[in-house]
C-alpha cells in the first residue's frame, strides 16, 4: 500500500505560525498551539516531534494501549518542556494523528484538530472535537454545521500540556485502506472554511494529494484574504 | 504588631498577642506564613480604613487577605480581583499591571463583574447562610470588596482533615443548609455560579455560610474571538461553559451536586465531557439513596436534573440511606433514627434528640441554641433507650397531626364520663 501525501501550512492572518506538522514513515501529525497561551508554536512542535520520536524508537504498532501511550507521551514531552522555562508555563497544543502498519491505520486526537476519513469519494468518518461546541451537539442542543459560526468554538475541554493525567478515549475502529481511500489531518483554522460537502468535490477532482490540498486552501484564502484568521495547517493523504 | 486600644495585635493576623511574649500563637512559626509574589505587603492601607494582613488564600481569579479596620476596630476578610493570567504586580508596588491588548480588556470586564456582584451579594447581608459584605471599592487598578471574617474552616479543608471523606448525612445535613441559602438567593433571580467545597464555610459555632459568588469566573471564560482556550471544569455544569448556556437554578443544584459527591467519596466529579459518553458515577461505598440523589442532581442534560431548590429540597427531606422516597411520616410504622438508632414510633428519621442536635448545625431553622438547654434529653438518652418522656416527644414531633386528633377524641370522653358521672350523681 502506498500513501500520496501532501503537507500545507500558512501563517494566515497571524503575526507567528503556532501549527506544526510533519510526516514520516506512515505516521501522519498535526498540532496547533492555543492562542490563548503564550508560546504555543514551541508547544506544537514539541508535541510533533515527541510522537517522531516515539514512533522511530517503538514502531508502529496499531493496538489501543500503543495509541493511548504515544498520546501520553507527547502529553509529558509539553508537559517536561514548560518546566524548562517559566514563559513555557503556559504553552498547549491540540493533536491529531494518524499511523499505518502498511495494512491497518488509526488516528486519535486532542482538541479541535480532526481526521477525516473518505471511501469511494464520501466522507465515511470523522474525529470528535474536544470542545464546548462538540459537547453541545452531542446534547443535543446544536448541529454539527452549526459549530464552525459557535461562539464557543474555541474553549476547548482537552488538550495537550494541561495536565499530566490526560485520558482521551482511543477511537476504536481500525481502518483498512482501499485504493482510492483518503484521509485528512487539520487543524481548526483549515476545517473552519471548508465545508466537508467540499472536501469532497474537491478531492473527487483531484489526482494527487498536493492538488486536493490546493484546492481546499484556495477557499480559505479567498474566504479569509488572510483578515487576521487564525493559521491553517493540512496534511493531505491519498491511498494508492 | 499594631496597638488598638491598649491592645497590642499582631501585625498579620490581627489577633492579640501574648501578652508575655509579646508573639502571636496563630503566626508562628513566621515561615508557615503564605505569601506570594504578587500580594499586597502587610502594612498595606486599603480604602484608608484597612490595614492589610495575611494572605487567606488565593485562587486563579484573586486573592483574600484578613484585613484590621481602623474605623470599627474589627477584622474583615479582604478580597482582591486579581487574575493570574491577566494581571501582574510589579514587586514592592500595590498597583496592578494589565497589558493593553485583548487581555486588558478582559481584565477590565472581570473588575467591573466582579464590583457589580459584590454589589449584589450586600443585598443579602442579614440573611444567616450567606456572608456578609461590608464595602466594595476600586483601588490599585483593580476591585476589592470587603466581607465579615469567619473564624472556622472551608468545607474542602474540612472533609480533607476528617479522612478524606464525611458521613452521608452530615453530608447531607451541609447540604441542605446550603440550599437554603441557594433558595434565598434564587429568589432573588441571582444565582451563585461557583459553588464548590472551597466556598462553603463551616463556622466554629457550627453555622454554614456561604461566600464566594464567582462573577470573574465567567468572563475569563469567555474565550475572546480567534483564540483559543482549555478550561478549567470543576464542580460546574457544562452549561456554564457556553456563552449562551441556558444557566439557572439547576446550574448552582449541578455544583452542589458535585460538591456532594466530593464531601461523600472524596473525589471530584468527572469532567462533563466524560460523562456525555458514560454518565454513570463511580458510586463505590455510597448508599442506593445518596447514588439516586446525586444522580438527579448531577444530570449532564438540564431537562432531567432538579429544576429548583423547591424539588432538591422535597427530595432531601425524604432522604434515606434505602433510597430517595421512604414511608410517609404518619403511618403508624415504626421507623429508626438515622443518627442514633433509637426506635421512632409513627415514622421519622430522627428522634427528637437528634432533630434539636441537628438544629444547631442550620442556621435560620428556629431551632434552640446550645446555652438554651436544649439538649437536656441528651442526658437520658446517654441511658441506652430513651425515656417515655423522649418516646412521647418523639411521637409528638413528628406526628403533631396525629397527637392532635389522639388528644382531642380524648378530651371528648373525659367530658363525655364527667357528664356521667355528674348526671348519675
Amino acid at each position: 500500500m502506498e500513501f500520496n501525501t501532501y503537507a500545507y501550512t500558512n501563517v494566515g492572518g497571524r503575526k507567528n505560525n503556532e501549527d506544526y506538522c510533519l510526516c514520516k514513515n506512515n505516521v501522519w501529525v498535526v498540532c496547533d498551539g492555543l492562542g490563548g497561551h503564550d508560546c504555543g508554536e514551541v508547544a506544537s512542535q514539541t508535541a510533533a516531534e515527541a510522537i517522531s520520536a516515539y514512533v522511530t524508537h517503538k514502531g508502529v504498532n496499531l493496538n489501543s494501549q500503543f495509541m493511548s501511550d504515544v498520546v501520553t507521551f507527547a502529553n509529558l514531552s509539553v508537559i517536561k518542556k514548560q518546566k524548562t522555562d517559566e514563559k513555557l508555563e503556559s504553552m498547549r497544543t491540540t493533536l491529531v494523528f494518524a499511523a499505518s502498519d502498511g495494512t491497518k491505520l488509526r488516528y486519535a486526537n486532542v482538541g479541535d484538530s480532526r481526521f477525516y476519513y473518505f471511501k469511494g469519494g464520501q466522507l465515511s468518518l470523522y474525529s470528535e472535537d474536544h470542545s464546548v461546541s462538540y459537547a453541545s451537539v452531542k446534547l443535543g442542543d446544536s448541529s454539527y454545521e452549526d459549530i464552525r459560526t459557535d461562539p464557543d468554538r474555541n474553549k476547548l475541554i482537552k488538550v495537550l500540556g494541561d495536565k499530566e493525567d490526560l485520558s482521551v478515549k482511543i477511537p476504536e475502529k481500525e481502518i483498512i485502506p482501499e485504493r482510492g481511500d483518503a484521509f485528512l489531518l487539520c487543524t481548526d483554522g483549515f476545517w473552519e472554511y471548508v465545508y466537508e460537502s467540499e472536501m469532497e468535490t474537491d478531492l473527487v477532482k483531484s489526482s494527487d494529494a498536493r492538488e486536493w490540498i490546493n484546492f481546499m486552501a484556495k477557499r480559505v484564502l479567498l474566504r479569509t484574504k488572510n483578515n487576521g484568521n487564525d493559521n491553517f495547517t493540512a496534511i493531505a493523504v491519498i491511498v494508492n | 504588631m499594631i496597638s488598638v486600644d491598649n491592645k497590642s495585635l499582631c501585625e498579620f493576623c490581627f489577633s492579640e498577642v501574648d501578652r508575655r511574649t509579646g508573639r502571636c500563637l496563630h503566626c508562628e512559626p513566621k515561615s508557615n506564613l503564605i505569601r506570594y509574589p504578587t500580594s499586597l505587603k502587610e502594612g498595606t492601607v486599603l480604602a484608608g480604613r484597612y490595614i492589610v494582613g495575611r494572605v487567606l488564600g488565593k485562587g486563579g481569579f484573586g486573592i483574600t487577605y484578613v484585613c484590621f479596620d481602623m474605623k470599627s476596630k474589627m477584622r474583615f476578610a479582604i478580597k482582591e480581583y486579581f487574575p493570574d493570567n491577566l494581571a501582574h504586580r510589579n514587586s514592592g508596588m500595590n498597583v496592578v499591571t494589565v497589558a493593553n491588548n485583548e487581555k486588558g480588556k478582559l481584565f477590565k470586564d472581570g473588575a467591573r463583574k466582579f464590583y457589580a456582584e459584590a454589589k449584589t451579594v450586600a443585598k443579602f447581608n442579614g440573611h444567616p447562610g450567606i456572608i456578609h459584605v461590608q464595602e466594595f471599592f476600586f483601588e490599585n487598578n483593580t476591585a476589592y470588596f470587603a466581607m465579615e471574617y469567619l473564624d472556622g474552616i472551608d468545607l474542602k479543608k474540612y472533609i480533607i482533615q476528617n479522612g478524606g471523606r464525611i458521613n452521608e448525612t452530615l453530608a447531607i445535613a451541609i447540604i441542605s443548609s446550603v440550599a437554603d441559602a441557594l433558595a434565598f438567593i434564587h429568589s432573588k433571580n441571582v444565582l451563585h455560579r461557583d459553588i464548590s467545597p472551597d466556598n462553603i464555610f463551616i463556622c466554629s459555632d457550627g453555622s454554614i455560610r456561604l461566600i464566594d459568588f464567582g462573577a470573574a469566573r465567567q468572563v475569563v471564560g469567555e474565550a475572546s474571538s480567534g483564540l483559543s482556550v482549555i478550561l478549567k471544569q470543576g464542580f460546574a455544569p457544562f452549561e456554564q461553559y457556553q456563552r449562551k448556556g441556558n444557566q439557572g437554578p439547576w446550574t448552582d443544584i449541578y455544583a452542589l451536586g458535585a460538591t456532594l459527591y466530593y464531601a461523600v467519596t472524596g473525589r471530584v466529579v468527572p469532567d462533563a465531557m466524560s460523562r456525555l459518553d458514560k454518565s454513570d458515577l463511580p458510586a463505590e461505598g455510597l448508599s442506593p439513596g445518596m447514588v439516586n440523589l446525586l444522580g438527579k442532581m448531577l444530570e449532564v442534560k438540564i431537562q432531567n436534573r432538579f429544576q429548583s431548590i423547591r424539588e432538591l429540597k422535597a427530595a432531601l427531606g425524604t432522604f434515606n440511606t434505602s433510597g430517595m422516597a421512604q414511608q410517609p411520616h404518619n403511618t403508624a410504622k415504626k421507623s429508626f433514627c438515622v443518627d442514633c438508632g433509637r426506635p421512632i414510633p409513627g415514622g421519622g428519621q430522627l428522634c427528637y434528640t437528634c432533630a434539636k442536635r441537628r438544629e444547631s448545625l442550620v442556621p435560620g431553622s428556629g431551632g434552640n441554641s446550645h446555652s438554651s438547654g436544649s439538649y437536656s434529653g441528651q442526658g437520658n438518652s446517654s441511658t441506652g433507650q430513651g425515656s417515655f418522656i423522649d418516646w412521647c416527644i418523639s411521637f409528638y414531633m413528628n406526628n403533631k397531626e396525629l397527637t392532635y386528633l389522639i388528644l382531642g377524641i380524648a378530651g371528648f370522653f373525659l367530658i363525655l364520663i364527667i357528664a356521667l358521672v355528674a348526671a348519675n350523681a
